[in-house]
């Protein structure tokens, strides 16, 4: 087993580009949007989940109040197209009340598969790489 | 305005069966922590309650992820153990990842305002 280990060629590329892995939250029917906004932004993969805000249920039964219901997006991007999402991200949760929502980030420390990764952080433009033709 | 600046924050991420997010939410909230977020999941740990009487149970979950400033974070961490804990009814696990940066935050949540 750890000869296998030992025998496997490291991908371990001088530029190496990092990668984020971005957790939005926004109000329900705001997620598609969200989604739409990463991919087209240079997030590599992103999952649309449905999700709920932690508002004390007994009270919001009595006192009604707003919906709770959020959808959370999952992404991951590659460390340069960051800023640029963060931006478009801040322009819209600031935009109205209606789009509001948070986001937080996590560094990836480390990724399984070489080929995943370079998808992921499109190293070297792999994402596009033979579509010339 | 939408909190650009950057602050230490951790992110806690809860582990708990379904229906015990009340649990996690007020020992956080006692310990300091604001808001959460409460994502629907399934375990898979526990292969014996898979199939009960043919009929295959799920185990179904809760991830809790509540953002807190790193001082507090040891104090919110104990406090979910505390009582929500693997002990616990809920069987929660929880866990802290460091936030490298974020938006949208209201840190202050007794101003009710974001900054």
């Amino acid at each position: 087993m750890s000869e296998k280990v030992e025998n496997v060629k490291q991908f371990a590329p001088k530029n190496l580009e990092k990668l984020k892995y971005l957790i939005v939250v926004v109000k329900k029917g705001h997620g598609l949007a969200v989604n739409q906004l990463l991919l087209t932004n240079g997030a590599a993969m992103s999952t649309l989940l449905y999700a709920e805000g932690t508002k004390d249920k007994y009270v919001a039964d009595i006192l009604g109040g707003e919906e709770s219901s959020k959808e959370c997006v999952l992404a991951l991007v590659n460390e340069k197209y960051y800023p640029n999402i963060k931006h478009l991200l801040d322009l819209r949760f600031t935009v109205s009340a209606a789009s509001k929502g948070i986001l937080i980030t996590f560094d990836v420390a480390s990724m399984a598969g070489v080929l995943a990764y370079k998808f992921s952080a499109d190293f070297e433009g792999a994402r596009n790489y033979g579509r010339e033709n | 305005m939408v909190e650009k600046t950057k602050e230490n924050l951790n992110a806690i991420f809860c582990i708990i069966n379904r229906g015990f997010v009340d649990l996690v939410m007020v020992a956080a909230k006692k310990a300091g922590a604001g808001g959460g977020t409460v994502i629907h999941a399934r375990g898979t740990g526990n292969k014996d309650m898979e199939k009960f009487y043919g009929i295959t149970v799920s185990p179904e979950k809760e991830i809790v992820i509540i953002v807190v400033k790193k001082e507090i974070t040891e104090k919110v961490l104990l406090a979910i153990n505390t009582e929500a804990g693997l002990s616990s009814p809920g069987q929660g696990i929880a866990f802290a990842l460091p936030v490298s940066d974020y938006l949208g935050i209201n840190l202050n949540p007794s101003s009710g305002l974001k900054k």
